[in-house]
């Protein structure tokens, strides 16, 4: 059954380098045409970034088809990319000769299919809020993880010049009384727990009873694919020295590749 | 600590000057000396700029690639040492002219611009910045060098003469090129993602930027898979190397001048 299917010839076409380059090469052309769009039309393409991807397409996408249709195809010829790498994986694996040969390339391979699932994954059942300014002692509760944010402490670092240099947050998060995590944030290092990541991101100053206080402006999103994203960049990063170290053992061992 | 700025960039602009004429004077004498005066005038270019650079990197307390004149600086510096790898692995000589000659341009126009060293901000006050934008120069250097080898490709297919390289061994370095550049920049990548994840809260930005190198990855990895198909061999990667750096030089210099973008180079 399993010999049936791998010698059949629509498992050779979805394993095959023609369709990974055909595949590839779409991509690249449709979102050269497309990108150029992103900058002239902020109204459309900011908020790629303020909302997953599953949101943006289906709030601002669907209302301007004329200028973001692109961005669904390559999603798809993405997406079948990604489907070429995962049965070319497959075929590998079923046809595996050697220990070590092309492990790296593999594991390469492995680690775009789990980006590209983690990606897929946050955009679905992701979300992201940007702008939640609030004073010390506030909380915010995030009804979609059952768990409170709080801001227990917070203090701007100004330069000499007054410029602010940095902002320290301590920030806690609770599920009803119990607390999960208490972090003392500033820039490159947030709060993150499971897939949620609180990042103080600016601050401003209120007047509240004859004085200025400061509040912090976190950003607070969540990515339930994160772990697994972490995952795939660790086998990419893993493929890419393994690889190198192989390329040049084969090299000196006068080994060349198989040419279609 | 005192950076004898002016003088050092000039020393290393001016040995790659001579460098590059020594070269193409080995196109028309072609005798050893010639050759080997050119590589030790790289060399010594080449020491001049690492010691300049690490100069600034100690001063500073970060590495210096936070502006267009540190970006242009870092990527001369990365050309010159990929034509280096290169020169050494393959005796490769004038072959590499041409790199030698982006790299001449590219140091050429850092020159008028301010060398002053920027305080680091603290968003870019990470490890991760320096890996990221470091590996990506580095990636760029060997796309350079990839482009290069594809355009040599190309002329000696015309002119099969005999200054050049044959083909064969043109083909071998500009699919390594490739391969090297694709690894370190899948690398930059990685910790670029890392890096955005825990400044900004997401790892891949729609920010025209970040649009632009994923597609020179996809590019570079479809790219990687060509060189397995006979049909794409030869004069079709060659072009494929050519417009491959086309993307990478929109990617850095088009999108970063022209454009609003996170990756600002002014």
């Amino acid at each position: 059954m399993l010999k049936t299917i791998l010698d059949s010839k629509t498992w050779k076409l979805l394993c095959s380098l023609k369709l990974t380059i055909v595949l590839a090469s779409a991509v690249t052309l449709i979102t050269i045409g497309g990108s150029v769009l992103i900058p002239f039309n902020p109204k459309v393409f900011a908020g790629m970034d303020s909302m997953p991807l599953g949101l943006w397409v289906e709030k601002v996408a669907v209302q301007t088809p004329g200028m973001t249709w692109w961005v669904p195809v390559a999603g798809i010829l993405v997406v079948l990319l990604g489907v070429n790498t995962l049965c070319c994986f497959v075929d590998w694996v079923c046809h595996f000769r050697a220990r070590w040969r092309k492990c790296g390339e593999y594991l390469i391979h492995i680690g775009f299919i789990l980006l590209l699932t983690a990606y897929l994954w946050g955009s679905h059942a992701g979300f992201r809020s940007e702008n939640n300014a609030m004073l010390v002692g506030q909380s915010k509760r995030l009804p979609q993880l059952g768990v409170t944010l709080k801001l227990e402490n917070f203090k701007p670092v100004l330069a000499p010049s007054g410029r602010p240099m940095e902002m320290l947050n301590t920030l806690a998060l609770y599920r009803g009384n119990e607390l999960l995590k208490r972090v003392e944030t500033r820039s490159n290092h947030p709060l993150t727990w499971g897939g949620l990541v609180a990042i103080p991101i600016s601050y401003g100053q209120t007047a509240r009873g004859g004085r200025y206080v400061p509040y912090s402006i976190l950003t607070i999103n969540y990515d339930p694919g994160v772990k697994l994203a972490f995952a795939g960049s660790l086998a990419m990063g893993c493929g890419v020295f393994l690889t190198l170290f192989s390329f040049y053992r084969k090299r000196k061992r006068g080994d060349h590749p198989d040419i279609v | 600590m005192t950076i004898p700025q002016t003088p050092m960039l000039y020393g290393a602009f001016g040995a790659y000057l001579l460098a590059v004429l020594m070269y193409l004077s080995h196109l028309v004498l072609r005798r050893p000396w010639v050759w080997r005066s050119a590589f030790v005038l790289v060399l010594a270019g080449f020491a001049v700029q690492s010691v300049f650079l690490a100069m600034r990197w100690a001063t500073a307390g970060y590495l210096p690639v936070t502006n267009l004149f540190a970006t242009q600086f870092f990527f001369s510096w990365a050309l010159a040492a990929t034509y280096l790898y290169f020169e050494l692995r393959y005796r490769i000589h004038a072959a590499g002219l041409f790199v030698m000659f982006c790299n001449l341009l590219l140091l050429g126009s850092a020159l008028p611009r301010d060398p002053a060293l920027p305080p680091l901000i603290p968003a870019l006050d990470t490890p991760l910045f320096t890996l990221h934008v470091s590996l990506s120069f580095i990636g760029y250097a060997f796309f350079a060098m990839a482009f290069s080898m594809g355009v040599l490709y190309l002329v000696q297919k015309r002119l099969q003469t005999g200054l050049l390289p044959d083909l064969q061994l043109l083909r071998k370095l500009n699919e390594e090129a490739v391969f090297l550049g694709f690894s370190i920049f899948t690398l930059c990548m990685i910790f670029g993602s890392i890096w955005a994840y825990v400044a900004w809260g997401y790892y891949f930005s729609w920010n025209i930027k970040g649009v632009w190198s994923a597609l020179v990855w996809i590019f570079y990895a479809g790219m990687c898979h060509a060189k397995f198909i006979r049909r794409w061999q030869g004069s079709g990667y060659a072009l494929l190397s050519i417009a491959g750096f086309g993307v990478v030089l929109f990617t850095y210099l088009g999108i970063g001048l022209l454009m609003s973008s996170n990756h600002p180079l002014e």
